[in-house]
């Protein structure tokens, strides 16, 4: 049981950390990189000793969603598109075991990409600076790795629901599009002022973004805030599994090809 | 040899309020090879995939008796992990059914299939050989092939069916669909029809005769009916019946002295039952 379970995970990572995969993240890292010098991020490094959170992130909070659910949208689209699916159901695979499969992979890729999308920042930032400066790689891992799951949830979402990987595809550049933290930021600020929300509400609201939720997961001496953060991802994550789990156990297997 | 496999029991699908398959029964027996035969739209696909436990049925239900909990499944198409290659895509199957590989390696050698080369390498015979050598894997006792020789040359087509007939006399049971009535005279025991949803027919071929009559008047029909296993078209000009030599003698003797004339008697094959039923001609649905 647990044998399949990992023989499962695995083909599943295998699939998910693709040529595509990395090539998508270690550009995200290089324009991690690249934003730190071009902003003001170096300067304040080495005047201050300071790195400010917006420096680092900055590709996260313009490409985060789009670069996360490249990853995803085809997680089980593409499987059910080739009629893999239905060959693993019929070998005495449940669909339970299936999507257990699938989250854990999504656990182990999302962590791997946060590594791979810190470890350059943290070893320029380190060059730049002092040696203790690499804990910022421990400090933000676990914030980054949590916006990932935040999307990578929604990437099995949609993955579920599309029967194709076009068709995922499609939908996952619209809600990357309407995720992007300053482009949701904008519409929250837009509802706000059509139906006269309060400033709170519009806060409030603006917290679903991802980009907004980690900014206040890696403030760790706001308590209010890390506490929010980690309520509001963690319950994200959470729904967003069970509704695929669900819908996923529920539906009839099969593709448009027939 | 008969031992029930498979039961369908009053089997329905629908989606939404349009309902595709309508009252299904059929059962499989250890041994048997039933071909299912329709045109295009007529539920076949989707009664392989209620069978397969990958739909769920608007009513009736499905019962397997077998001892493995998994089922050679062959779809019309799968395109395994393209990264992969053959022998890891055998190991994989392999492993989740609690099999042994080996056996996988040595059919791919005698149907020709490089273990080595990735399966994006493969030409889509390749493929569907693949496909088969995956459904084989861990020895099932029961087969579900939807189209197995579905756009395969000649060539391929008859390695296809001989590797079918090799599942047949190893004892087990096998569902097939298929558009190519040929492949299926050689290869299947039973058939069954099915015509927008609808089984309208399910015979086992062996020991099926087909007399083709003058139009049979009703009141004869129904005496005949009454001693033989009988089915017929819609004019009582196509008697199939299910029974030996000596039953097809006295039959005809029967048709002969109530003075029907009869042009043709011959065994059932499924070309003619499917052309009788579906009142459609050539060799292809």
């Amino acid at each position: 049981m647990n044998g399949t379970l990992l023989k499962l995970t695995l083909r599943d990572i295998r699939s998910a950390l693709s040529f595509r995969t990395f090539l998508i993240w270690i550009a995200m890292a290089g324009m991690a990189v690249f934003f730190f010098f071009t902003s003001a991020g170096r300067t304040e490094l080495v005047n201050e000793n300071k790195v400010e959170f917006m420096t680092l992130f900055l590709p996260q909070i313009i490409f985060g969603a789009w670069a996360v659910l490249s990853v995803y949208f085809d997680l089980v689209s593409s499987d059910r598109e080739h009629n893999v699916l239905d060959c693993i159901l019929c070998s005495g695979i449940t669909k339970k075991q299936i999507f257990t499969a699938k989250t854990l992979t999504t656990a182990v890729v999302s962590l791997i990409l946060s590594f791979i999308y810190l470890l350059p920042i943290t070893a320029v930032i380190v060059l730049l600076s002092e040696l203790s400066n690499a804990m910022l790689l421990v400090r933000y891992l676990l914030p980054l790795w949590g916006y990932i799951m935040v999307f990578a949830a929604m990437g099995v979402i949609i993955s579920v629901l599309a029967r194709s990987s076009k068709a995922a595809l499609i939908w996952s550049l619209a809600v990357g599009l309407i995720l992007m933290p300053r482009f949701f930021m904008i519409i929250v600020e837009g509802l706000g002022s059509a139906f006269h929300w309060s400033h709170g509400v519009i806060d409030g609201v603006s917290m679903i973004a991802p980009g907004v939720l980690m900014n206040a997961l890696s403030d760790f001496e706001n308590t209010t805030n890390l506490l929010n953060g980690i309520i509001g991802f963690s319950s994200g994550v959470l729904i967003l599994f069970t509704i695929s789990y669900l819908v996923f156990c529920r539906q009839d297997e099969y593709n448009y090809g027939e | 040899m008969n031992e029930q496999v498979l039961n369908v029991n009053h089997l329905k699908k629908g989606f939404g309020k349009m309902e595709v398959l309508h009252d299904i029964s059929l059962t499989v027996s250890r041994g048997d090879v039933y071909g299912l035969v329709g045109q295009n739209g007529a539920g076949k696909t989707t009664l392989l995939r209620l069978i397969t436990g990958l739909m769920k049925p608007s009513g009736g239900s499905v019962i397997i008796h077998t001892e493995k909990d998994f089922v050679g499944y062959m779809p019309q198409s799968c395109r395994f992990d393209n990264g992969a290659s053959v022998a890891d895509t055998i190991r994989f199957f392999a492993f989740i059914r609690r099999a042994n590989c080996e056996m996988g390696f040595s059919l791919c050698k005698k149907l020709e299939l490089d273990i080595a080369k990735k399966v994006k390498h493969l030409s889509p015979g390749q493929q569907k050989k693949l496909q088969l050598v995956i459904a084989m894997t861990g020895e099932p006792d029961l087969y579900i092939l939807d189209e197995p020789t579905a756009g395969l040359d000649p060539n391929a087509t008859y390695e296809m069916t001989n590797m079918i007939e090799s599942i047949h006399k190893d004892g087990k049971s096998i569902l097939i669909s298929s558009h190519i009535l040929q492949d299926m005279d050689e290869i299947c025991t039973n058939i069954a029809i099915l015509e927008k949803g609808n089984l309208i027919y399910s015979r086992e071929l062996e020991g099926s005769y087909m007399i083709k009559t003058e139009p049979i008047p009703r009141r004869i029909y129904e005496v005949l009916v009454q001693k033989y296993s009988l089915a017929c078209n819609e004019n009582r000009t196509i008697l199939n019946v299910k029974t030996d030599k000596n039953g097809v003698s006295e039959l005809v003797k029967a048709l002969a002295i109530d003075s029907i004339g009869i042009f043709e008697v011959s065994s059932s094959n499924v070309k003619t039952i499917v052309q009788e039923q579906m009142h459609i001609g050539g060799g292809e649905l």
